[in-house]
């Protein structure tokens, strides 16, 4: 099943498979959470915002019961449990899902990546000027009294976009940001 | 002086113009100064001539981008992503449909009849229904508005580039101040329809943009406007919208109708994020809209305090009695700061 996610992801799948696919997983919350799984690693390796990634992150470690001990440390050491996690996530579920093949090579530097960023949000709270979304969304604060941010700002954006005025291709054309924010959301 | 003045002004061949320059010069007339105040002149005029050129462009795209049928594919990029869409519209006496779906990863779809925009976003399982605000689609706004888009940004036409095998006209939209974002624009030049578009950030740096890497002019098979997913999404959570139009002025908030060239455009009521009634105040300078967004500041808030940026869109959020204010656009942060804070409420007496 999840090599046929995977299938899926890379546009291997025949409409019939995607079909049946998208029955399932409206169906079953273990496959359901693989699907959420794979697409963290996809947007990872695409470099999707770093926002997306945490708060969906944080959705995870929200239903994860060794986050309730990462809640007790001080706010210094969480986000490193954090990105421990994340980092610990994406490398056990590429094994798992037969992506190691694609993940190979870029899997380190990416999610590297996202932890430096995640360390270095809590450190400058005192800049909220120039803070992310992200930063300011999750984690300062801890996880399990936050809601992910991004489904909530997603709305937001989503209720923007069909107003915004900027200069499109078409009126759907705007629709094509909402399209790439639900493609870094999942 | 005075017939070269208006020569100048009326666009007469230049060298018919330094020739009388040049005469009237010799004869004593004009001292240096004066030809250099000429000369500014004439270059004010010609600056003027570009931008009526200009704004004829962007009445042309206008025009091209609401009657012309279209397929093709898109690509958005922005700092840190990049997505590609197929897209195809097809424009009758009775209706426009559209149809835009993703190509990389996961397949996501929008399918717009008349004003219904459906979105099929199968990685969260959600249809989610909207009717589309004529408020500000691009550029359906513009003709309206070129006055107050020239308060607020500069109109140029600049020279002829080629996009995906199209020959454009490049139109330059450098704003005026610091509170907005610049623009290029590349119109097909037969047809004036929207090539690409680029936002260019406050350093000058582009930081969005849209364009057809291919793209077929004309009449569109209604094959390609034809849903793949409604048969899929039975079962899927079915989300509505539910917007409707709303007085703040009655229930105490104030937001000023005009400020830093952003002028008040509707007022909505609308569910958002699980608040049943979020206020939705839509400001535009002409081409860029901000969102003030307005809903009761819960214990656990859905946005973040202060200022925070998601590539080109950046937000500003701050408490006031009790509520959020939250402004929201592709503007510099100053901007939307400025917009946030200049929301009052005076609680309305009974």
């Amino acid at each position: 099943m999840q090599e046929r996610i995977s299938a899926m992801m890379d546009d291997q799948a025949s409409a019939q498979e995607v079909d049946a696919l998208l029955q399932q997983l409206a169906q079953d919350e273990a496959l359901g959470q693989h699907w959420e799984t794979y697409q963290l690693i996809g947007d990872a390796l695409r470099g999707q915002p770093q926002g997306d990634i945490r708060a969906r992150v944080s959705a995870c470690l929200v239903a994860e019961p060794a986050h309730s001990v990462a809640v007790e440390q001080s706010r210094r050491n969480r986000p490193k449990r954090w990105a421990m996690s994340l980092a610990a996530s994406l490398a056990a579920i590429a094994m798992v899902g037969g992506l190691a093949l694609h993940l190979g090579v870029l899997l380190p530097s990416e999610s590297a990546s996202q932890i430096a960023v995640l360390e270095q949000s809590p450190a400058a709270p005192s800049t909220p000027q120039s803070m992310s979304i992200a930063g300011t969304a999750s984690v300062p604060k801890a996880s399990s009294e936050e809601p992910p941010q991004t489904s909530a700002m997603q709305e937001h954006r989503l209720a923007h976009e069909q107003v915004s005025s900027a200069p499109m291709m078409s009126s759907i054309a705007g629709y094509a940001r909402l399209v790439v924010s639900e493609g870094a959301a999942r | 002086m005075n017939a070269v003045e208006q020569s100048v002004a009326s666009g007469l061949v230049r060298v018919a113009a330094a020739t009388r320059w040049q005469r009237l010069a010799l004869c004593g007339v004009f001292t240096g100064l004066s030809l250099v105040s000429i000369g500014g002149r004439a270059e004010g005029d010609a600056a003027t001539t570009a931008s009526a050129d200009a704004q004829r462009w962007l009445q042309r795209i206008h025009q091209a981008t609401r009657k012309l049928s279209f397929s093709g594919v898109m690509v958005y990029q922005r700092a840190d992503h990049s997505e590609t869409s197929r897209i195809a519209r097809l424009v009758s006496s009775s209706m426009t449909e559209e149809r835009l779906e993703s190509l990389d990863g996961m397949p996501r779809e929008v399918i717009r009849r008349g004003d219904e925009v459906i979105s099929y976003l199968p990685g969260s399982q959600t249809v989610k229904r909207d009717r589309s605000q004529p408020v500000g689609t691009f550029p359906t706004v513009l003709p309206a508005s070129l006055s107050e888009l020239e308060e607020n940004y500069e109109v140029r036409a600049g020279k002829q580039e080629r996009v995906a095998g199209f020959e454009c006209q490049v139109i330059e939209l450098s704003p005026r101040d610091q509170l907005r974002y610049g623009y290029r624009l590349w119109a097909d030049m037969a047809s004036g329809m929207l090539i690409k578009s680029r936002v260019f950030n406050e350093r000058h740096e582009s930081v969005e943009q849209f364009y057809f890497s291919e793209l077929q002019i004309g009449p569109v098979s209604r094959e390609k406007l034809r849903s793949r997913f409604q048969h899929r999404a039975k079962g899927w959570r079915v989300q509505e919208s539910a917007v409707s139009e709303s007085r703040l002025d009655e229930e105490g908030w104030q937001v000023p109708g005009q400020l830093n060239g952003f002028r008040k455009r509707t007022e909505l009521k609308r569910r958002l994020g699980g608040t049943a009634a979020v206020r939705h105040v839509v400001m535009s300078d002409g081409l860029t809209a901000i969102s003030l967004f307005i809903e009761p500041d819960m214990p656990v808030s859905q946005t973040p305090l202060g200022a925070a940026r998601q590539g080109v869109v950046s937000l500003f959020s701050r408490q006031l009695s009790g509520y959020r204010v939250t402004a929201m656009g592709e503007a510099p942060l100053e901007s939307l700061r400025l917009i946030a804070n200049s929301v009052e409420y005076r609680r309305p007496s009974p």
